[in-house]
């Protein structure tokens, strides 16, 4: 009967990143964080001191400099937020839906059946002629493997139906996305893919923001429809329903608002993942752990944090250009560990 | 916030209700009124959990209605049937470490719409109900670093604070103390006193005839017998749904039944 949490603090971190703060000055604190690394993404380029030189070039070229920042920089940081910004908040809702913390959207399969389904508009040249059908694919794509996982581990809530519902639905989405990849026309096609599916806001225009926020805002207002519901299902799915609450009509409005906002982001940047997990799990605390309070603050962590990854990809001086979702793996994949062997503590 | 007014009656017509293909009740009639603290009694899979849950408009009938007001669950708008009924399962799972306050606050979401804040009423009823469930002084412990017992008194918090007027509670006193069982089966027959409909599912079955005014003893998915306790718990009776040899006394003007040897008489059900 008792459960034993995950979500004890696991090593003595500093104290004051684990305890409630007020709401408001939460949200205001990660909103001006926000802003800040807003401003500094628009400023900062490929290489370091390239932000100087864009002030100076407002004074020497202003048409020039106008340019780089409404062509170039403009798109890049408005999908780094909103795609950040749908990955805090779907990781969110997931976890509380699932009422796991490991639930995550590239985890579960999520993320990478929306890239499949842009590779298939891809690769039949579909894309070329009809720019929506990126975002359609990939939001088709999400929807299947979302209902797919309520289907295989909604019901269940032990971590290891679920996670293997995600290992499922991902080696399928790999094995299809692979054929996809074998019978590519040529190695350039292929590897226009791989690159693609690396995950990256390099090099996206404005096209691809607008393709990109109808969706997206929809998706956002069905996932944050359900904070309420996600807080009452912190007591199970019948209590949450003797509370009034209609449960798998909560579960479809998660999946069709994942489906949206999800599809779109992947679709116009590739497969992005851990920040749904990373965010949702370091703010929880400061919202006392209450799922329904811990969606708008994922929203504006997880913006911050992508904005933040990708200011640092452009810093870092790599002769190719650093994948901001190979990055994102890199540093999430140890985190996801780090939560499994906690949660399995806990546990014993 | 104006209280919602009481039930008058909660009643089941030829109830079957089937769980994976297995008729798990079967032609169930129970009116269940207000007043009286009414225990559900019987033995493992004689189907109390289901009733409740049935009764809680959780599970659904096969066939046979569940009525409140006589008005069938299924035609009650869900928040409007949300502010009346209070359930209590058995599983008190908590999945999040919330404080035992904001737990009790969960009991209030079906009287707050979609972007409401609790209001200074609200947390009256929130205060109150952790007096009632005695955590006022855990309140701002996370739950899940409590006990098993003082986690069921938290589940009762918040079950109290959403001030239903029907209470289906599954085992309320399973994994309490001696000393909060007794009071939180008080405080159950005061709140049944005061006009609400109370049903507890209970094992302990001295308990059972010491508070409750009407025992319902299931066995097999049926309704076995229906009365006062002394009606009730027979030697028969306890015989032929428990398999149970038990030896019935009288302390205080109380019925004492004390568990005494088993016997396989009736075959039990897998």
């Amino acid at each position: 009967m008792t459960q034993a949490l995950p979500f004890q603090p696991s090593a003595p971190l500093a104290e004051s990143l684990r305890r409630e703060m007020n709401p408001a000055l939460l949200l205001g604190a990660l909103a001006g964080l926000l802003l800040v690394l807003i401003a500094a993404s628009l400023l900062i380029g490929r290489r370091s001191g390239e932000a100087a030189s864009l002030m100076t070039l407002f004074d020497t070229d202003p048409q020039t400099a106008w340019l780089i920042l409404s062509e170039v920089r403009l798109p890049r940081t408005a999908l780094t937020v909103l795609v950040g910004a749908t990955l805090g908040l779907s990781g969110a809702v997931l976890q509380g839906l699932l009422r796991n913390p490991l639930a995550e959207p590239a985890l579960l399969g999520a993320s990478s059946s929306a890239a499949l389904g842009a590779v298939i508009m891809f690769y039949f040249g579909i894309s070329g002629t009809l720019a929506i059908a990126l975002p359609l694919g990939g939001m088709a794509g999400t929807f299947l493997a979302t209902a797919l996982l309520f289907v295989l581990g909604g019901r269940a809530q032990d971590t290891l139906t679920l996670i293997l519902a995600g290992v499922a639905i991902n080696s399928l989405t790999a094995a299809l996305t692979s054929l996809a990849l074998n019978f590519a026309p040529n190695p350039y096609a292929a590897l226009e893919i791989i690159f693609w599916i690396l995950g990256s806001f390099a090099d996206r225009s404005m096209e691809h923001v607008w393709l990109a926020l109808p969706p997206t805002l929809i998706g956002w207002a069905f996932l944050l429809s359900a904070g309420r519901a996600l807080d009452a299902l912190t007591l199970g799915e019948d209590i949450a329903a003797t509370l009034g609450f209609d449960i798998p009509a909560v579960k479809r409005r998660a999946i069709i608002g994942a489906a949206f906002a999800i599809g779109a982001a992947v679709s116009v940047t590739g497969v992005i993942s851990f920040v749904g997990l990373v965010v949702p799990h370091l703010l929880r605390p400061l919202v006392g752990y209450r799922p329904g309070r811990l969606l708008a603050a994922s929203m504006f962590g997880g913006a911050a944090l992508m904005t933040a990854a990708d200011i640092g990809v452009r810093m870092v001086d790599t002769g190719l250009e650093l994948k901001v979702g190979v990055v994102t793996a890199l540093i999430g994949a140890p985190f996801f560990l780090h939560l499994l062997m906690v949660l399995r503590r806990a546990r014993a | 916030m104006t209280a919602i007014a009481q039930p008058r009656i909660l009643d089941t017509r030829s109830l079957s209700v089937s769980l994976g293909g297995r008729s798990v009740l079967s032609d169930i009639d129970v009116r269940l009124t207000p007043g009286t603290l009414i225990g559900l009694i019987g033995p493992n899979g004689a189907g109390k959990t289901t009733l409740l849950r049935a009764l809680a408009g959780l599970a659904r009938p096969a066939s046979g209605e569940v009525k409140l007001d006589n008005r069938d669950l299924t035609e009650w708008p869900r928040a409007a049937l949300a502010k009346h009924i209070g359930y209590l399962p058995q599983d008190r799972a908590i999945h999040w470490p919330l404080s035992v306050r904001r737990i009790a606050g969960l009991g209030r979401l079906p009287h707050l719409d979609m972007w409401q804040r609790a209001s200074a009423d609200d947390e009256r009823h929130i205060a109150r109900a952790l007096h009632q469930a005695d955590v006022e002084h855990l309140a701002e412990r996370p739950v899940t670093s409590l006990s098993g017992g003082e986690q069921a008194r938290a589940a009762i918090a918040r079950l109290l604070a959403g001030e239903p007027t029907v209470i289906l509670a599954d085992e309320p006193t399973a994994g309490l103390d001696p000393a909060h069982k007794l009071r939180v089966l008080e405080l159950m027959r005061s709140l049944a006193a005061e006009g609400r409909i109370v049903v507890v599912v209970l094992h302990d079955l001295t308990l059972a005839a010491r508070y409750c005014d009407r025992l319902l003893l299931m066995a097999d998915g049926r309704l076995a017998a229906d009365g006062a306790p002394g009606q009730v718990l027979t030697h028969a009776a306890l015989a032929a749904s428990f398999g149970l040899g038990a030896k019935i006394t009288h302390e205080d003007g109380a019925l004492v039944v004390l568990p005494w040897s088993w016997t396989d008489k009736p075959v039990p059900r897998l």
